[in-house]
Protein backbone atom coordinates (compact mmCIF):
# COMPACT_ATOMS: atom_id res chain seq x y z
CA UNK A 1 0.00 0.00 0.00
CA UNK A 2 1.15 3.69 -0.96
CA UNK A 3 -0.84 4.97 1.90
CA UNK A 4 1.06 6.91 4.77
CA UNK A 5 0.59 5.57 8.48
CA UNK A 6 -1.65 8.28 9.14
CA UNK A 7 -3.74 7.73 12.41
CA UNK A 8 -7.18 8.20 12.33
CA UNK A 9 -7.77 10.91 15.16
CA UNK A 10 -9.08 9.82 18.57
CA UNK A 11 -12.77 10.79 19.87
CA UNK A 12 -11.26 11.47 22.84
CA UNK A 13 -10.00 14.48 21.90
CA UNK A 14 -13.10 16.25 20.54
CA UNK A 15 -14.75 14.95 23.40
CA UNK A 16 -12.96 16.35 26.35
CA UNK A 17 -12.86 19.51 24.39
CA UNK A 18 -16.54 19.36 23.94
CA UNK A 19 -17.11 18.87 27.70
CA UNK A 20 -14.46 21.48 29.02
CA UNK A 21 -16.30 24.19 26.78
CA UNK A 22 -19.57 23.24 28.20
CA UNK A 23 -18.79 23.42 31.71
CA UNK A 24 -16.92 26.66 30.90
CA UNK A 25 -20.03 28.33 29.09
CA UNK A 26 -21.91 26.59 32.03
CA UNK A 27 -19.70 28.45 34.85
CA UNK A 28 -19.86 31.90 32.81
CA UNK A 29 -23.34 31.97 32.40
CA UNK A 30 -24.88 30.92 35.73
CA UNK A 31 -23.26 32.85 38.18
CA UNK A 32 -23.00 30.21 40.94
CA UNK A 33 -21.26 26.88 38.93
CA UNK A 34 -18.32 26.21 40.90
CA UNK A 35 -15.76 25.43 38.89
CA UNK A 36 -13.23 24.54 41.01
CA UNK A 37 -14.85 22.31 43.50
CA UNK A 38 -16.28 20.46 40.38
CA UNK A 39 -13.21 19.12 38.88
CA UNK A 40 -11.75 18.88 42.18
CA UNK A 41 -14.16 16.22 42.88
CA UNK A 42 -14.81 15.08 39.22
CA UNK A 43 -11.13 14.35 37.94
CA UNK A 44 -10.88 10.80 38.35
CA UNK A 45 -14.42 10.44 36.14
CA UNK A 46 -11.85 11.94 33.28
CA UNK A 47 -9.52 9.19 33.53
CA UNK A 48 -12.37 6.45 33.16
CA UNK A 49 -13.99 8.23 30.52
CA UNK A 50 -10.65 8.71 28.39
CA UNK A 51 -9.69 4.73 29.19
CA UNK A 52 -13.47 4.31 28.47
CA UNK A 53 -13.05 5.65 25.08
CA UNK A 54 -9.98 4.10 24.30
CA UNK A 55 -11.38 0.76 24.78
CA UNK A 56 -14.52 1.12 23.02
CA UNK A 57 -12.51 2.39 20.12
CA UNK A 58 -10.16 -0.54 20.54
CA UNK A 59 -12.93 -3.19 20.59
CA UNK A 60 -15.04 -1.54 17.42
CA UNK A 61 -12.05 -1.05 15.72
CA UNK A 62 -12.14 -2.93 11.85
CA UNK A 63 -9.19 -2.50 10.02
CA UNK A 64 -11.59 -2.32 6.49
CA UNK A 65 -13.68 0.37 7.96
CA UNK A 66 -10.87 2.34 9.87
CA UNK A 67 -10.11 3.88 5.63
CA UNK A 68 -7.10 2.35 4.16
CA UNK A 69 -4.80 4.96 6.02
CA UNK A 70 -5.68 4.13 9.37
CA UNK A 71 -2.59 2.94 11.71
CA UNK A 72 -3.80 -0.23 14.08
CA UNK A 73 -3.81 -0.27 17.20
CA UNK A 74 -4.33 3.48 19.18
CA UNK A 75 -2.97 3.43 22.69
CA UNK A 76 -3.02 6.97 24.96
CA UNK A 77 -0.98 9.46 22.71
CA UNK A 78 1.40 12.26 23.76
CA UNK A 79 -0.81 14.99 22.32
CA UNK A 80 -3.95 13.86 24.36
CA UNK A 81 -1.89 13.87 27.68
CA UNK A 82 -0.16 17.77 26.81
CA UNK A 83 -4.38 18.27 26.04
CA UNK A 84 -5.72 17.22 29.16
CA UNK A 85 -2.49 18.58 31.23
CA UNK A 86 -3.21 21.92 29.30
CA UNK A 87 -7.12 22.00 30.03
CA UNK A 88 -6.10 21.51 33.46
CA UNK A 89 -4.12 23.85 33.73
CA UNK A 90 -6.93 26.60 31.72
CA UNK A 91 -9.06 25.63 34.91
CA UNK A 92 -5.98 26.37 37.46
CA UNK A 93 -5.51 29.36 36.13
CA UNK A 94 -9.06 30.60 35.62
CA UNK A 95 -9.71 29.17 39.26
CA UNK A 96 -6.41 30.91 40.44
CA UNK A 97 -7.88 34.17 39.28
CA UNK A 98 -11.19 34.12 40.56
CA UNK A 99 -10.01 33.07 43.91
CA UNK A 100 -7.44 36.52 43.84
CA UNK A 101 -11.06 38.27 42.83
CA UNK A 102 -12.55 37.24 45.62
CA UNK A 103 -10.35 37.68 48.39
CA UNK A 104 -8.49 40.65 47.14
CA UNK A 105 -11.24 42.51 45.34
CA UNK A 106 -9.33 45.44 44.92
CA UNK A 107 -6.63 43.80 42.91
CA UNK A 108 -6.64 44.94 38.95
CA UNK A 109 -7.06 41.78 36.94
CA UNK A 110 -8.59 42.69 33.37
CA UNK A 111 -12.10 42.34 32.69
CA UNK A 112 -11.77 40.22 30.08
CA UNK A 113 -9.97 37.23 32.15
CA UNK A 114 -13.47 36.90 34.56
CA UNK A 115 -16.78 38.56 36.32
CA UNK A 116 -16.56 41.12 38.66
CA UNK A 117 -17.89 41.72 41.68
CA UNK A 118 -20.68 44.41 42.64
CA UNK A 119 -21.54 45.23 46.19
CA UNK A 120 -24.84 46.70 47.24
CA UNK A 121 -25.22 48.14 50.61
CA UNK A 122 -29.07 47.25 52.55
CA UNK A 123 -30.51 49.16 55.55
CA UNK A 124 -32.32 47.21 58.06
CA UNK A 125 -33.85 49.47 60.60
CA UNK A 126 -32.91 48.69 64.03
CA UNK A 127 -35.16 46.99 66.09
CA UNK A 128 -35.68 47.26 70.31
CA UNK A 129 -35.22 44.22 71.80
CA UNK A 130 -35.20 42.44 75.08
CA UNK A 131 -31.66 42.73 77.34
CA UNK A 132 -31.70 38.72 77.00
CA UNK A 133 -33.31 38.26 73.71
CA UNK A 134 -33.12 35.16 71.87
CA UNK A 135 -31.24 36.32 68.13
CA UNK A 136 -30.87 34.01 64.94
CA UNK A 137 -29.14 35.12 62.08
CA UNK A 138 -28.40 33.37 59.15
CA UNK A 139 -27.25 33.46 55.66
CA UNK A 140 -26.76 31.02 52.86
CA UNK A 141 -23.46 32.25 51.51
CA UNK A 142 -21.86 35.33 52.84
CA UNK A 143 -20.11 36.25 56.04
CA UNK A 144 -21.45 37.08 59.66
CA UNK A 145 -20.03 39.17 62.09
CA UNK A 146 -21.97 40.11 65.64
CA UNK A 147 -20.89 42.23 67.98
CA UNK A 148 -22.43 42.48 71.99
CA UNK A 149 -22.81 45.37 73.33
CA UNK A 150 -24.60 47.26 75.73
CA UNK A 151 -27.09 48.57 73.56
CA UNK A 152 -30.88 47.47 74.01
CA UNK A 153 -31.74 47.49 69.92
CA UNK A 154 -30.92 44.89 67.31
CA UNK A 155 -29.04 46.72 65.00
CA UNK A 156 -28.37 44.89 61.70
CA UNK A 157 -26.50 46.46 58.55
CA UNK A 158 -26.27 44.10 55.63
CA UNK A 159 -24.30 43.73 52.06
CA UNK A 160 -25.55 42.01 48.91
CA UNK A 161 -22.67 41.22 46.69
CA UNK A 162 -23.25 39.52 43.39
CA UNK A 163 -20.76 38.09 40.32
CA UNK A 164 -21.85 39.45 37.20
CA UNK A 165 -20.19 40.92 33.81
CA UNK A 166 -21.83 44.42 34.07
CA UNK A 167 -23.41 46.53 36.97
CA UNK A 168 -27.20 46.50 34.52
CA UNK A 169 -26.75 42.88 34.77
CA UNK A 170 -25.55 42.98 38.44
CA UNK A 171 -28.39 45.27 40.08
CA UNK A 172 -30.72 43.17 37.84
CA UNK A 173 -29.52 39.93 39.70
CA UNK A 174 -29.30 42.12 42.91
CA UNK A 175 -32.13 43.96 43.17
CA UNK A 176 -35.33 41.49 44.78
CA UNK A 177 -32.79 40.47 47.82
CA UNK A 178 -33.30 42.08 51.27
CA UNK A 179 -32.48 40.98 55.08
CA UNK A 180 -35.49 41.24 57.46
CA UNK A 181 -35.69 41.47 60.96
CA UNK A 182 -38.65 38.65 61.52
CA UNK A 183 -39.93 38.45 65.26
CA UNK A 184 -40.85 35.32 65.92
CA UNK A 185 -42.42 32.89 69.20
CA UNK A 186 -39.07 32.07 70.06
CA UNK A 187 -37.57 35.62 69.51
CA UNK A 188 -36.07 37.33 66.23
CA UNK A 189 -34.57 35.87 63.56
CA UNK A 190 -32.27 38.22 60.89
CA UNK A 191 -32.08 36.83 57.48
CA UNK A 192 -31.85 37.36 53.61
CA UNK A 193 -35.26 37.63 51.56
CA UNK A 194 -35.55 37.19 48.33
CA UNK A 195 -32.70 35.04 47.06
CA UNK A 196 -33.22 33.04 43.98
CA UNK A 197 -32.88 29.45 44.31
CA UNK A 198 -28.99 29.19 42.77
CA UNK A 199 -27.81 31.63 45.49
CA UNK A 200 -26.37 33.59 43.08
CA UNK A 201 -26.20 36.49 45.42
CA UNK A 202 -23.93 36.35 49.10
CA UNK A 203 -25.37 38.63 51.65
CA UNK A 204 -22.87 39.53 54.33
CA UNK A 205 -24.68 40.44 57.52
CA UNK A 206 -23.18 42.85 60.29
CA UNK A 207 -25.43 42.70 63.47
CA UNK A 208 -25.11 44.64 67.36
CA UNK A 209 -26.73 43.19 69.71
CA UNK A 210 -27.28 43.30 73.44
CA UNK A 211 -24.52 41.81 75.75
CA UNK A 212 -26.84 38.96 76.94
CA UNK A 213 -28.38 38.10 74.19
CA UNK A 214 -28.63 34.43 73.27
CA UNK A 215 -26.99 34.13 69.50
CA UNK A 216 -27.73 31.44 67.24
CA UNK A 217 -25.55 31.79 63.92
CA UNK A 218 -26.25 29.69 60.71
CA UNK A 219 -24.03 30.21 57.76
CA UNK A 220 -23.78 27.78 54.99
CA UNK A 221 -20.43 29.20 53.03
CA UNK A 222 -18.85 32.13 54.49
CA UNK A 223 -17.39 33.14 57.49
CA UNK A 224 -18.50 33.74 60.68
CA UNK A 225 -17.38 35.93 63.98
CA UNK A 226 -18.39 37.22 66.95
CA UNK A 227 -17.14 39.09 69.72
CA UNK A 228 -18.36 39.86 73.18
CA UNK A 229 -21.57 38.03 73.88
CA UNK A 230 -22.28 37.07 77.70
CA UNK A 231 -25.02 35.11 76.20
CA UNK A 232 -25.16 31.21 75.07
CA UNK A 233 -23.51 31.22 71.81
CA UNK A 234 -24.45 28.77 69.00
CA UNK A 235 -22.93 28.30 65.70
CA UNK A 236 -23.63 26.28 62.96
CA UNK A 237 -21.52 26.53 59.85
CA UNK A 238 -21.31 24.29 57.18
CA UNK A 239 -18.39 26.38 55.21
CA UNK A 240 -16.04 29.08 56.26
CA UNK A 241 -14.22 29.65 58.96
CA UNK A 242 -15.41 30.59 62.51
CA UNK A 243 -13.75 33.22 65.27
CA UNK A 244 -15.35 33.52 68.29
CA UNK A 245 -13.55 35.84 70.65
CA UNK A 246 -15.07 37.02 74.23
CA UNK A 247 -17.96 34.93 74.71
CA UNK A 248 -19.67 32.58 78.02
CA UNK A 249 -19.39 29.57 76.79
CA UNK A 250 -20.06 28.54 73.12
CA UNK A 251 -21.57 25.18 71.27
CA UNK A 252 -19.90 25.05 67.09
CA UNK A 253 -21.21 23.02 64.39
CA UNK A 254 -19.11 22.74 61.37
CA UNK A 255 -18.09 20.98 58.10
CA UNK A 256 -15.22 22.68 56.87
CA UNK A 257 -13.14 25.65 58.04
CA UNK A 258 -10.39 26.70 60.29
CA UNK A 259 -12.07 27.79 64.20
CA UNK A 260 -10.85 30.13 66.66
CA UNK A 261 -12.27 30.10 69.84
CA UNK A 262 -10.44 32.78 72.63
CA UNK A 263 -11.37 33.92 75.88
CA UNK A 264 -14.44 31.54 76.87
CA UNK A 265 -15.84 32.11 80.35
CA UNK A 266 -17.67 28.66 79.88
CA UNK A 267 -17.25 25.55 77.95
CA UNK A 268 -16.20 25.46 74.62
CA UNK A 269 -18.22 22.49 72.57
CA UNK A 270 -17.06 21.55 68.80
CA UNK A 271 -18.96 19.01 66.85
CA UNK A 272 -18.43 17.84 62.83
CA UNK A 273 -15.33 18.54 60.79
CA UNK A 274 -12.86 20.74 59.67
CA UNK A 275 -9.25 21.91 59.41
CA UNK A 276 -7.80 24.01 62.01
CA UNK A 277 -9.10 24.46 65.32
CA UNK A 278 -7.58 27.20 67.96
CA UNK A 279 -8.79 27.49 71.58
CA UNK A 280 -7.33 29.47 74.22
CA UNK A 281 -8.20 30.60 77.41
CA UNK A 282 -11.07 28.66 78.68
CA UNK A 283 -12.88 28.90 81.88
CA UNK A 284 -14.87 25.94 81.16
CA UNK A 285 -13.47 22.93 79.47
CA UNK A 286 -13.16 22.23 75.53
CA UNK A 287 -14.33 19.17 74.03
CA UNK A 288 -13.70 18.65 70.91
CA UNK A 289 -15.81 15.22 68.64
CA UNK A 290 -14.92 15.40 65.17
CA UNK A 291 -12.11 15.11 62.65
CA UNK A 292 -10.45 17.97 62.38
CA UNK A 293 -7.67 17.40 59.38
CA UNK A 294 -5.20 20.34 60.57
CA UNK A 295 -4.02 21.15 63.85
CA UNK A 296 -5.70 21.24 66.82
CA UNK A 297 -4.28 23.46 69.33
CA UNK A 298 -5.32 23.91 73.04
CA UNK A 299 -3.83 26.25 75.70
CA UNK A 300 -4.98 27.42 78.88
CA UNK A 301 -8.01 25.14 79.38
CA UNK A 302 -9.44 25.29 83.00
CA UNK A 303 -11.41 22.00 83.11
CA UNK A 304 -9.44 20.07 80.73
CA UNK A 305 -9.61 18.81 77.28
CA UNK A 306 -11.85 16.22 76.00
CA UNK A 307 -11.53 15.27 72.17
CA UNK A 308 -12.52 12.37 70.43
CA UNK A 309 -12.07 11.71 66.95
CA UNK A 310 -11.75 8.33 64.59
CA UNK A 311 -8.05 8.58 65.03
CA UNK A 312 -7.96 9.39 68.67
CA UNK A 313 -9.36 9.85 71.74
CA UNK A 314 -7.83 12.19 74.74
CA UNK A 315 -8.46 13.30 77.86
CA UNK A 316 -7.03 15.79 79.70
CA UNK A 317 -8.32 16.78 83.19
CA UNK A 318 -6.85 20.76 83.90
CA UNK A 319 -4.45 22.11 80.93
CA UNK A 320 -2.50 25.21 82.44
CA UNK A 321 -0.06 24.73 79.38
CA UNK A 322 -0.90 23.98 75.95
CA UNK A 323 -1.53 20.83 73.39
CA UNK A 324 -0.94 20.53 70.04
CA UNK A 325 -1.84 17.72 67.85
CA UNK A 326 -1.86 17.59 63.91
CA UNK A 327 -1.45 14.45 61.06
CA UNK A 328 1.75 12.54 62.91
CA UNK A 329 2.22 14.34 66.33
CA UNK A 330 0.64 14.83 69.10
CA UNK A 331 2.65 17.42 71.90
CA UNK A 332 1.75 17.93 75.40
CA UNK A 333 3.10 20.81 77.34
CA UNK A 334 2.20 21.71 81.33
CA UNK A 335 -0.82 19.59 82.05
CA UNK A 336 -2.23 19.47 85.60
CA UNK A 337 -4.45 16.33 86.03
CA UNK A 338 -4.66 12.64 84.49
CA UNK A 339 -3.75 12.41 81.31
CA UNK A 340 -5.09 9.62 79.11
CA UNK A 341 -4.55 9.41 75.22
CA UNK A 342 -5.19 6.84 73.13
CA UNK A 343 -4.08 6.86 69.19
CA UNK A 344 -1.86 5.35 66.83
CA UNK A 345 0.56 6.14 64.35
CA UNK A 346 1.73 9.82 66.59
CA UNK A 347 4.90 10.68 67.77
CA UNK A 348 3.75 11.70 71.39
CA UNK A 349 5.59 14.24 73.68
CA UNK A 350 4.66 15.42 76.63
CA UNK A 351 6.36 17.49 78.85
CA UNK A 352 5.66 18.31 82.80
CA UNK A 353 2.41 16.30 82.84
CA UNK A 354 1.31 15.88 86.52
CA UNK A 355 -1.46 13.62 87.20
CA UNK A 356 -2.13 9.51 86.17
CA UNK A 357 -0.98 9.27 83.07
CA UNK A 358 -2.17 6.44 80.51
CA UNK A 359 -1.03 6.21 76.62
CA UNK A 360 -1.60 4.13 74.33
CA UNK A 361 -0.27 4.29 70.58
CA UNK A 362 0.91 2.38 67.90
CA UNK A 363 3.34 3.10 65.10
CA UNK A 364 4.63 5.96 66.57
CA UNK A 365 7.27 6.65 69.27
CA UNK A 366 6.27 8.26 73.21
CA UNK A 367 8.54 10.65 74.94
CA UNK A 368 7.51 11.61 78.02
CA UNK A 369 9.46 14.43 79.96
CA UNK A 370 9.03 14.83 83.45
CA UNK A 371 10.21 18.30 85.32
CA UNK A 372 9.25 17.01 88.72
CA UNK A 373 9.74 13.32 90.14
CA UNK A 374 6.12 11.80 89.31
CA UNK A 375 4.00 11.08 91.73
CA UNK A 376 0.99 9.43 89.99
CA UNK A 377 1.00 5.98 88.13
CA UNK A 378 2.38 6.08 84.50
CA UNK A 379 1.05 3.40 82.04
CA UNK A 380 2.53 3.58 78.10
CA UNK A 381 1.89 0.64 76.00
CA UNK A 382 2.97 0.71 71.98
CA UNK A 383 3.66 -1.39 69.28
CA UNK A 384 6.14 -1.48 66.88
CA UNK A 385 7.94 1.44 68.18
CA UNK A 386 9.61 3.33 71.08
CA UNK A 387 9.25 4.48 74.01
CA UNK A 388 11.93 7.31 75.78
CA UNK A 389 10.96 8.31 79.41
CA UNK A 390 13.05 10.73 81.17
CA UNK A 391 12.82 11.42 85.17
CA UNK A 392 14.46 14.04 87.43
CA UNK A 393 17.59 12.04 89.36
CA UNK A 394 15.92 12.15 92.49
CA UNK A 395 12.81 10.36 90.78
CA UNK A 396 11.40 7.24 92.96
CA UNK A 397 8.99 4.68 91.04
CA UNK A 398 8.20 1.17 90.88
CA UNK A 399 9.04 0.06 87.09
CA UNK A 400 7.91 -2.83 85.40
CA UNK A 401 8.53 -2.31 81.85
CA UNK A 402 8.92 -4.90 78.46
CA UNK A 403 9.65 -4.72 75.01
CA UNK A 404 8.79 -7.55 73.00
CA UNK A 405 11.87 -8.56 70.37
CA UNK A 406 13.26 -5.27 71.27
CA UNK A 407 15.90 -3.37 73.76
CA UNK A 408 15.69 -1.70 77.60
CA UNK A 409 18.05 0.74 78.20
CA UNK A 410 18.24 2.84 81.98
CA UNK A 411 20.56 5.31 83.20
CA UNK A 412 18.88 4.54 86.57
CA UNK A 413 20.55 1.08 87.87
CA UNK A 414 20.55 -0.18 91.79
CA UNK A 415 20.58 -3.88 93.36
CA UNK A 416 16.59 -3.12 93.71
CA UNK A 417 16.58 -2.90 89.55
CA UNK A 418 16.55 -5.84 87.27
CA UNK A 419 17.38 -5.89 83.40
CA UNK A 420 16.89 -9.57 81.75
CA UNK A 421 17.02 -10.21 78.31
CA UNK A 422 15.57 -13.99 77.00
CA UNK A 423 16.91 -15.85 74.37
CA UNK A 424 13.99 -14.96 71.69
CA UNK A 425 15.41 -11.42 72.43
CA UNK A 426 12.81 -10.16 74.58
CA UNK A 427 13.92 -7.78 77.26
CA UNK A 428 12.31 -7.10 80.46
CA UNK A 429 13.02 -4.46 83.69
CA UNK A 430 11.08 -4.81 86.92
CA UNK A 431 12.08 -3.09 90.26
CA UNK A 432 12.34 -0.40 92.70
CA UNK A 433 14.37 2.53 92.71
CA UNK A 434 14.19 4.98 95.86
CA UNK A 435 10.88 4.45 98.18
CA UNK A 436 6.84 5.01 97.54
CA UNK A 437 7.37 5.79 94.54
CA UNK A 438 4.95 5.69 92.02
CA UNK A 439 3.78 2.37 89.05
CA UNK A 440 5.45 2.93 85.85
CA UNK A 441 4.54 0.44 82.96
CA UNK A 442 6.22 0.44 80.04
CA UNK A 443 5.05 -1.51 77.41
CA UNK A 444 5.86 -2.28 73.72
CA UNK A 445 6.86 -4.34 70.55
CA UNK A 446 10.08 -4.14 68.41
CA UNK A 447 11.02 -1.00 69.38
CA UNK A 448 13.34 -0.05 72.54
CA UNK A 449 12.51 1.67 76.00
CA UNK A 450 14.89 4.22 77.38
CA UNK A 451 14.76 5.37 81.04
CA UNK A 452 16.76 8.71 81.29
CA UNK A 453 18.15 10.39 84.17
CA UNK A 454 17.38 14.26 83.17
CA UNK A 455 20.29 16.90 83.09
CA UNK B 1 2.16 19.18 6.12
CA UNK B 2 1.63 19.97 2.85
CA UNK B 3 0.34 16.71 1.73
CA UNK B 4 -3.06 17.78 3.72
CA UNK B 5 -3.92 20.58 1.15
CA UNK B 6 -3.38 17.86 -1.50
CA UNK B 7 -5.51 14.53 -0.28
CA UNK B 8 -9.05 15.06 -1.04
CA UNK B 9 -10.23 12.42 1.26
CA UNK B 10 -12.95 13.32 3.67
CA UNK B 11 -11.41 13.58 7.22
CA UNK B 12 -8.63 15.63 5.23
CA UNK B 13 -11.00 17.80 4.36
CA UNK B 14 -12.54 18.33 7.56
CA UNK B 15 -9.56 18.57 9.40
CA UNK B 16 -8.44 21.57 6.72
CA UNK B 17 -11.53 23.15 7.90
CA UNK B 18 -10.36 23.58 11.08
CA UNK B 19 -8.08 27.08 11.13
CA UNK B 20 -10.63 28.78 8.89
CA UNK B 21 -13.24 27.75 11.57
CA UNK B 22 -11.55 28.72 14.69
CA UNK B 23 -11.02 32.16 13.21
CA UNK B 24 -14.02 32.87 11.94
CA UNK B 25 -15.48 31.52 15.97
CA UNK B 26 -13.22 34.22 17.50
CA UNK B 27 -14.36 37.13 15.06
CA UNK B 28 -17.85 36.23 15.84
CA UNK B 29 -17.53 36.24 19.07
CA UNK B 30 -15.36 39.88 19.08
CA UNK B 31 -18.32 41.32 17.24
CA UNK B 32 -20.94 39.68 19.56
CA UNK B 33 -19.19 41.37 22.17
CA UNK B 34 -18.69 44.88 20.71
CA UNK B 35 -23.00 44.81 20.63
CA UNK B 36 -24.01 42.89 23.40
CA UNK B 37 -22.22 43.91 26.70
CA UNK B 38 -23.04 41.02 28.92
CA UNK B 39 -21.43 38.74 26.23
CA UNK B 40 -18.71 39.74 26.12
CA UNK B 41 -15.34 37.35 24.72
CA UNK B 42 -13.99 37.09 28.27
CA UNK B 43 -17.01 34.82 28.96
CA UNK B 44 -17.77 33.18 25.12
CA UNK B 45 -14.43 32.12 24.93
CA UNK B 46 -15.19 28.57 25.74
CA UNK B 47 -17.58 28.72 22.59
CA UNK B 48 -13.84 27.72 20.90
CA UNK B 49 -12.84 25.07 22.36
CA UNK B 50 -16.28 23.29 22.04
CA UNK B 51 -15.85 24.39 18.33
CA UNK B 52 -12.49 22.60 18.19
CA UNK B 53 -14.15 19.74 20.09
CA UNK B 54 -16.89 19.51 17.62
CA UNK B 55 -14.43 19.62 14.19
CA UNK B 56 -11.93 16.84 15.67
CA UNK B 57 -15.36 14.90 16.57
CA UNK B 58 -16.59 14.70 13.05
CA UNK B 59 -12.65 14.43 11.87
CA UNK B 60 -12.26 11.26 13.94
CA UNK B 61 -15.75 9.63 12.91
CA UNK B 62 -15.26 10.64 9.19
CA UNK B 63 -13.60 8.32 6.47
CA UNK B 64 -9.80 8.32 5.99
CA UNK B 65 -10.74 6.63 2.86
CA UNK B 66 -8.67 7.63 -0.23
CA UNK B 67 -6.18 8.73 1.89
CA UNK B 68 -3.16 9.72 -0.08
CA UNK B 69 -0.29 10.52 1.20
CA UNK B 70 2.18 11.62 -1.71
Amino acid sequence: MSNGRRRSPSLFSGIILVLFGVILLLHYFRGDFPLWDIFWRWWPALLILWGVVKLVERMTYRPAAAGAGAAAPRTVRGSEILLVLGLFALIGTIAGIEWVRRHAPDAEIPGILGANSYTYDIEVAPRPVPPNAQVTIRTTNGDITVRAENTTQLQVTAKKSVRAWDDKEAQRAAAPVNVVIEQTAGGFDVHPEGQSDNERVGVDIEARVPLLASLTLRNDHGDVKTTGLMGSLHVNNQRGDVEISDCAGVNVEMNRGDLKVSDAKGDVKITGNGDDVDVANAAGGMTLNGDFSGTIRAEKIAKGVHLVSQRADLTVSRLPGHLESELGDFKLYDATGNVSLRTSSKDITLENVTGKLAIENRAGNVELRFLQPPKDDITVSNESSGITVTLPANSSFEIQADSHSGEIESDFSGDALKLTKDAQGNSHLEGKVGTHGPKITLKTTYGSIVLRKAG
Amino acid sequence: MADETKCQCQRCTVRSLMGPAILITIGVLFLIGQFYGEFGFGRTWPVILLVIGAIKLIESTSSGEGHNKQ
